[in-house]
Formats: structure tokens, C-alpha cells, sequence
């Protein structure tokens, strides 16, 4: 499947496409939120990995601007901080349920929950 | 002219006129014989002046020898009644005043011994006394006109007795000039009445009132005398002086110009009552001096009276009495400030006791004075067991010299407001108090001692250090999170590399890429852990720290931030300044106000932060360091401003939790340094500038001897923790 991956960090994105790749989907690393939903636009992605705290345009920002373009697009979350619970529960509020994993992932279950169907997510509190 | 006699029995002083009689008195050795003419008193037998009725058959010269007889008869009835009138009575004759009668009466007053003294001689030869007396020229002179003189009280002084003083009599008299049948001056007959005793006492009566004026004119007092009917007729010279009035202005009734007009109805109706009543008058009422004042005066008025009880007179004092009223009012005045200080110091005392707070006094020497209830509740001493005691019992050992550190300050007079220290209870516990000195002064404003109030703030340092906790908590939190984020990413870097390490793993180039890259990552995440231990560490002792090591670290932590608010930070680093402090507690203190400074730039500005050495404000001699930080933020709003520093205030809903600011001062304050903020809110030259000074020892005295050296290029940093 075609993978958009969103980290503000160079290395994390490269190396999280790069196993992607491995495991047979298409992926691609962008490190903004606005490069993002420009690139979801064009290639059209089955699944996004975003992380949440990014300078500019956050990772829900982000995800919610891809949403309106891609309804069917499936979306993770991945953060490495607690902060972004409070934004999580605030997007929640606004009707928003977002798949979220914490940071470090382990690669093979990133793989396997991408191989999965949608709608399970680790719930905020497990973080 | 007119010929006079004494008329008997009506006292004197009338005459009548009548016809001339001839007295012949041929006594005593001279022989001469003198005719004169008087007007005897009408006698009932009319023997002097009864016409002998001519009858016939007398010759002449029986009708002379009878007549002679008769006149004879006459002269010596009249002797007779001229030796026993009550006057002194003689006849002097010729031009040179030589005695031819004197009647019993003036042998008397003159103090002779009998007319033989007299007659035959001068007046100047039997009473030489007179000689130097106007008397003898006054006898020359009726003789000489013929007019009649009369004298009323005249003084003559007579040498009574041979061996007597000289001594003044008075006489009522009258030299009468006497003529013989032609007409011409014969003599002169003295007629003269002693009045001595009459003028003597009417001379006492004028002396002793001379003596009363003089008295009255002397004394301080204004003395009046009033007719019965009450006006006035007398004022002493003192009364004239003082009310600079005339005593033609003051006759009578002319007193009440120098009255008060509120007062002089009452005056007068008393005054009038007393006249009618004669009681004696009391007041005191107000009378106008020469200088228009008005002054208090006494005025007492008692009544003369006559033996038969009549009020013949008033006599009056006026007293000034200001100066008693003045002093009698200055000891009433006296005695209500007494009073009013009485029920003040009651008062006071009644406060005093039932306080909150423990109030003590103490005097110069730190011995303590007094001690209430609630001093006797705090530490734990009965009063009497620590009143006359040193004040320094309630001092722990280590602070000993705060004490002479108060009393200096007192002695110079200088007041101490909420100094927090620690004092020791009876019991030994150590309590946290905020004393209040002053120095206590005594009615000349010398200091004497000084009055201490203790409160108890141990209640408030316990929440103060709990609520601190809480935001070290908080803190820890803010951190956890933002430590999460520098130690996740990373870690999640090397789990990725690793999990492409071991699926590459043939391909060794691939995979030493992928290490290299995990090793740096680890670099990272160690680091982080380094910063994060690092605030945590219990730095419990102070250390030197130098300040703009400290500023530069937590800059560095912050650089990502300042990247991406687009704040340009600017380092103004005057001096390169090492204090002794808790380094922890200083960079928390700085931490807070550059958070602050970023969050009050959300679209960007300027950090200023400017190190410089320096003086405290208040105390000059006091030398340190000043760390600005500036900002071009926001600003705050002025009613913000006085709740900058309470805990949990904050503007900043989603992020503070309103007690950064408080964490600073707190800290500030606790290294007695100061912090000072200047602010401008609105739209043109916003911003904020914090302003600290610490001094160079800003934990001295027990620190000193454990001091430890922070390492500069390793120190611990603390995170961006958002606060107010």
C-alpha cells in the first residue's frame, strides 16, 4: 500500500521508509505537516504515519487536513511525548479519533498494525 | 463799722450788731485805761444799757458819780462773763499789741499760768513763740486797716510749758479791731476758739486715706470705690494703667466701656442686685486692657457701712486671674491628656494582651521588658520567667548575632519590617517568625528600648514549601513531557536503525551506516538523561556558580524554541560574575523568566539578557550582580501586575500554572537578593523586563567552608518548563 511518512526528524522518516519499503509498500518521508498534505493530494496514500509534535502544522493538523481530502485514508499517530495527549483529548472534543502509537515503535508492529484492519488504536491513556 | 461779740451757747460764729458800751479795765500795774465799745448780749435787766431815768433834783455830779457806778457794775458783769466764756478772749492795745485783758480761757490754751503773764506786756514779750508766726504781722495789719480778720483752723504752735516741745494748735479766730470815741483804732480784740482736736482727727481721717490710696495705687490688684448706689467715684492708678481709660470716661457708671458686651448684662444685673441687696459681690468676668485684650478678672465688691448700718460706700479689687485661669486650664488639659493616655495605654494594653501576635518589649540591652499572652502561647514563657532575661534566649545559637544586628538598627532608630528568621521555643522547637522592630521612644524622644511583634509563619512556610513542592511536581511533570519528546525520538531513530541492522545484516557497509548513525542517536538520548539528572540533583549546598555559564545553558536548551518563534536572543554579558548560591534554585529562577519571555513572543521578538555587576537599590552597600531579562513580548496588563508574584496567577490558561513567578521571587528572596519588573502593555514598545540582583554572597554565614565548584561545562540545565 502506498504510505505517506511525517517526522520532523530526518532520520526517524528515513529509516521508517526504508522498512516500509522492506516489507513490500510504497512509502515516502516528508518532515512538515504542509509538505504532507500537499504530497497526500498528489499520490493519493492508503496510509498516513504522522508524528504529532512538529514546528509549523502539527501532527493532528495534519491529519485532519488529509481527512478532508482523503476520507478513507487511514491515519497513525505516533508521538514521543505526553504533551500530545492534551491535543489528542482536544481533537477528540472536536469528534476526532485518531490511531495513535507511542514512540519508539517497534518496526514489526508498526508492520503488523498496518497489516491490520483499522479502527483499533492504542488508547491515549496507554502512553 | 460793726462792733461783735460771742454769742453764748450756739457754738460760735454769729454776730449782731449793737450799741457801744465803754469798758474800762484799769487792773494791773500799767493804769492805763482803755474805752472801747461792745455790743453786750441783751440782758433782761438791761442794767448795762438802760437809760438811767433822769429824774429832778440830781446834780450833775451824783447823776456822774452813779453812772460811773453803774458802768463800773457793768464792766465787771462783763468781766465776769468774759473770764468764763468758753473762747479765749483778750485785748491788745496799741500799735505794738500790748495785752490789757485775757480771760481765763486763753491764759489755758496759750499754757500760761495766769493773765499776770500777760498783761502790761507785748505779745511778743509774753509769748515769744509767736514772733516767728504770721500772727503778729496779721495783728499789724488789722490795726493798721481797721478790716476786721478772721482765721478758721489756723495753726499756731505754742510752747505750752517751760520745758515743752514746741506743739501745733488750731484756731477758729478773729482779730477785731477797736476803736475809741473818735473813731480811731484803740486796739484789737482777739477772739479765738481751739479746734485742734477737730483738725487733728479730720488730718488722721485725710492721712489714713492718703495711706489707702497710696496702699491701693501700689498693689497689683485694679481697687474702685462706688457711692451706695454703685457708681463709681475712685479707681486706682492701677485701673487706669490697665484699661488705658480716662477718669473722666470711667465716672460713674463709664466702667461698662471696658467690659465684654456678651458678658456685661450678667455684670450688671449682679452688680445691681448687690447695690439693692448690700451682699458682697463676687465675679469674674472679662475686662478690655489698654492693648484691646480682653482679660479674666476677679472682682470682689464688699459694702462700708456706717454704725448704724447704712451702706456708706463699695470697695472693690479686680484681680487678673488669667494666668490662674490659664494654669488652671493648662491642669485640666493636663489632667484629660493624663486621662485620655490612661484609657489609651488601657486600651493599648488590652490590645496588646489579647493579640495574635506575640508583642514584646525589650530596652537597649536586649533584656526583655514586657511579653503578652500570645508570647507566652508561641514560645513557650511564662511572662514572668523571661521579663528582666536577655532576649537572645529565644535566639538559636547560629543567629546570635541578629540580635546585636536589631539593636544597632534601633539604636539608630531605624525600624525593621517583617524580618523571617527563626526563633526557639521553651520547648526547643524552632519556629518560623516574621518580626516587626520598632524602637520605643520616651517623652523626649530619646530611644529606650524597642517593641517587637512575632507572628508565627511556621503554618506559612510549611503551605509555602508544599505549594513549592507541588510545583516542583508540576514541574517534573512539564519536564517528563518535555524530556519524553528529546529521549523518544531518538530512541525511536535507533529501534528503526536497529530493526534495518539486523535485516541487513549480511550487508555490512548498510549496517555500519545504520550503527553509526544509532550510536549518534544514543549520544543524544544520554545527553538528555545527563540535563535530566542534573535538575534533579539535590544541590542542598551552595556552590559557586557562575552566572553567565548558567544563562548560556539554559539558552542552549531553550535555542530550539527560540528557532522556532523566531526570537533573536541578545547576550549583553558585562562581567563574568561568580556568586555563592543554590545553583539549582538560580537556573530554576532564570528557567522561569525566559519560558516566560518565549511565551510572550508567540510571533516572535528579542531576548535580551544583560549580566552586569552591581548595587542593591535600596541598600548601596550591599554589592552584586544584576541579570536582565528582556523581553519584546506582550507586556502585562497594569491590573496584573501586583499578582505577578502570587501564586497561581497566571494569564496563560492552556500552559501556567501560575507559579513560576512565585517560584522565583521565592528563591530570589531566599538568597536575599530582589526582583524588580517594568512592563508595557499595548501596541507600541511592548514588553517586559525583569530585573534581579543577587548579591555576591547571597548564602553566606553557614555556607561558608562548603562550598563546591559546579562544572561549568557540564551543568546540569533545567527544561523549558512553561510557567507565569
Amino acid at each position: 500500500m502506498k504510505i505517506l511518512v511525517v517526522d520532523d526528524e530526518p532520520v526517524i522518516a528515513d529509516t521508517l521508509v526504508n522498512i516500509l519499503n522492506g516489507e513490500g509498500h510504497d512509502a515516502l518521508a516528508v518532515s512538515d505537516g504542509v509538505s504532507a498534505v500537499k504530497w497526500a493530494e498528489m499520490m493519493r496514500p492508503d496510509a498516513i504515519v504522522t508524528d504529532v509534535i512538529m514546528p509549523g502544522m502539527n501532527g493532528i493538523e495534519t491529519a485532519k487536513a488529509i481527512m478532508k481530502l482523503l476520507p478513507n485514508c487511514r491515519i497513525i499517530l505516533f508521538s514521543g511525548q505526553a504533551a500530545s495527549t492534551d491535543l489528542l483529548a482536544k481533537a477528540r472534543e472536536e469528534g476526532y479519533s485518531f490511531e495513535v502509537l507511542a514512540k519508539p515503535i517497534n518496526p514489526e508492529a508498526l508492520v503488523a498494525r498496518l497489516n491490520r484492519i483499522p479502527g483499533t488504536s492504542i488508547p491515549p491513556a496507554a502512553l | 463799722m460793726h462792733l461783735k461779740q460771742y454769742a453764748q451757747g450756739a457754738g460760735f460764729s454769729f454776730f449782731i450788731p449793737g450799741s457801744p458800751i465803754v469798758l474800762n479795765q484799769s487792773k494791773g500795774s500799767s493804769g492805763i485805761t482803755h474805752k472801747t465799745s461792745i455790743t453786750p448780749t441783751p440782758k433782761p435787766d438791761a442794767t448795762a444799757n438802760n437809760p438811767v431815768p433822769s429824774g429832778g433834783g440830781v446834780s450833775p455830779e451824783e447823776r456822774e458819780a452813779r453812772l460811773r457806778r453803774e458802768a463800773e457794775l457793768d464792766s465787771r458783769k462783763l468781766q465776769d462773763l468774759l473770764q468764763q466764756a468758753p473762747a479765749a478772749i483778750a485785748l491788745l492795745s496799741g500799735p505794738e499789741h500790748r495785752w490789757v485783758y485775757v480771760n481765763q480761757e486763753y491764759v489755758r490754751v496759750t499754757g500760761r499760768k495766769s493773765a499776770a503773764d500777760f498783761i502790761g506786756k507785748t505779745l511778743v514779750e509774753s509769748l515769744p513763740e509767736l514772733e516767728a508766726q504770721a500772727y503778729v504781722d496779721l495783728l499789724d495789719e488789722v490795726y493798721r486797716t481797721g478790716e476786721t480778720y478772721a482765721g478758721r483752723e489756723a495753726r499756731v504752735t505754742l510752747i505750752r510749758s517751760a520745758n515743752a516741745q514746741p506743739e501745733n494748735a488750731y484756731f477758729d479766730f478773729i482779730y477785731q479791731p477797736l476803736h475809741n470815741a473818735d473813731g480811731q483804732i484803740e486796739g484789737i480784740l482777739v477772739h479765738a476758739v481751739e479746734v485742734t482736736e477737730k483738725v487733728m482727727s479730720r488730718t488722721a481721717i485725710q492721712r489714713n486715706e492718703e495711706r489707702f490710696r497710696a496702699l491701693a495705687n501700689a498693689i497689683p490688684q485694679l481697687v474702685w470705690m462706688a457711692k451706695p448706689d454703685g457708681a463709681v467715684f475712685w479707681y486706682n492708678q492701677r485701673w487706669y494703667a490697665y484699661t488705658g481709660a480716662t477718669p473722666q470716661e470711667m465716672e460713674g457708671w463709664g466702667w461698662q466701656s471696658v467690659h465684654d458686651p456678651e458678658v456685661l448684662p450678667a455684670v450688671l444685673e449682679r452688680w445691681k442686685t448687690s447695690i439693692a441687696s448690700g451682699e458682697p459681690f463676687e465675679m469674674t468676668f472679662p475686662l478690655r486692657g489698654a492693648d484691646g485684650v480682653f482679660r479674666p478678672f476677679l472682682t470682689r465688691g464688699v459694702p462700708v457701712r456706717d454704725e448704724q448700718g447704712r451702706v456708706v460706700r463699695w470697695f472693690g479689687t479686680n484681680t487678673d486671674v488669667s494666668i490662674e485661669i490659664k494654669a488652671r486650664d493648662e491642669l485640666r488639659r493636663v489632667h484629660e491628656r493624663l486621662e485620655t493616655a490612661l484609657i489609651n495605654s488601657q486600651k493599648l494594653a488590652a490590645i496588646v494582651e489579647s493579640s495574635d501576635d506575640a508583642i514584646v518589649s525589650k530596652d537597649l540591652n536586649g533584656v526583655v521588658q514586657s511579653w503578652n499572652r500570645s508570647a507566652e502561647r508561641l514560645f513557650g514563657y511564662k511572662a514572668e520567667e523571661i521579663i528582666g532575661r536577655p532576649i537572645t534566649m529565644i535566639i538559636p545559637p547560629e543567629l546570635q548575632s541578629d540580635e546585636d544586628m536589631i539593636l544597632a538598627k534601633i539604636r539608630a532608630g531605624e525600624k525593621i519590617d517583617h524580618f523571617e528568621t527563626v526563633r526557639v521555643a521553651k520547648s526547643g522547637e524552632r519556629l518560623d517568625v516574621s518580626l516587626s522592630i520598632s524602637p520605643v521612644r520616651d517623652d523626649q524622644g530619646r530611644i529606650i528600648g524597642a517593641a517587637k511583634i512575632a507572628r508565627d509563619i511556621t503554618q506559612k512556610k510549611k503551605i509555602e514549601q508544599a505549594l513549592r513542592t507541588t510545583e516542583k511536581l508540576a514541574a517534573a511533570g512539564r519536564l517528563a513531557a518535555t524530556v519524553a519528546h528529546e529521549i523518544n525520538n531518538p530512541l525511536e531513530a535507533v529501534t528503526n536503525l536497529v530493526y534495518l541492522g539486523k535485516r541487513d545484516l549480511p550487508n555490512s557497509e548498510k549496517v555500519a551506516k545504520y550503527l553509526e548513525l544509532a550510536t549518534r542517536e544514543l549520544d543524544r538520548v544520554a545527553h538528555i538523561a545527563r540535563q535530566t539528572l542534573g535538575f534533579y540533583r539535590d544541590t542542598s549546598s551552595p556552590s559557586t556558580v557562575r552566572v553567565t555559564h548558567t544563562l548560556d545553558d539554559l539558552l542552549l536548551l531553550y535555542d530550539k524554541r527560540f528557532e522556532t518563534r523566531k526570537i533573536i536572543v541578545h547576550k549583553q554579558y558585562e562581567n563574568e560574575i561568580e556568586i555563592t548560591a543554590l545553583a539549582g534554585e538560580i537556573r530554576q529562577a532564570f528557567s522561569n523568566l525566559i519560558s516566560n519571555a518565549i511565551d510572550a513572543m508567540p510571533g516572535g521578538g528579542s531576548l535580551i539578557i544583560r549580566v552586569a555587576k552591581s548595587r542593591r537599590w535600596d541598600r548601596l552597600v550591599i554589592e552584586g550582580v544584576r541579570i536582565t531579562v528582556m523581553d519584546t513580548g506582550s507586556g502585562i496588563a497594569s491590573q496584573d501586575k501586583a499578582q505577578l508574584f502570587q501564586p497561581f496567577f497566571t494569564t496563560k490558561e492552556d500552559v501556567g500554572t501560575g507559579l513560576g513567578l512565585w517560584v522565583t521571587h521565592g528563591i530570589v528572596e531566599r538568597h536575599g537578593g530582589t526582583i524588580q519588573v517594568k512592563s508595557r502593555a499595548g501596541t507600541e514598545k511592548h514588553g517586559t523586563v525583569f530585573s534581579i540582583f543577587l548579591q555576591f554572597q547571597a548564602m553566606p554565614g553557614r555556607l561558608q567552608g562548603s562550598v563546591t565548584r559546579e562544572d561549568g561545562g557540564h551543568s546540569p540545565i533545567s527544561p523549558g518548563v512553561p510557567t507565569q
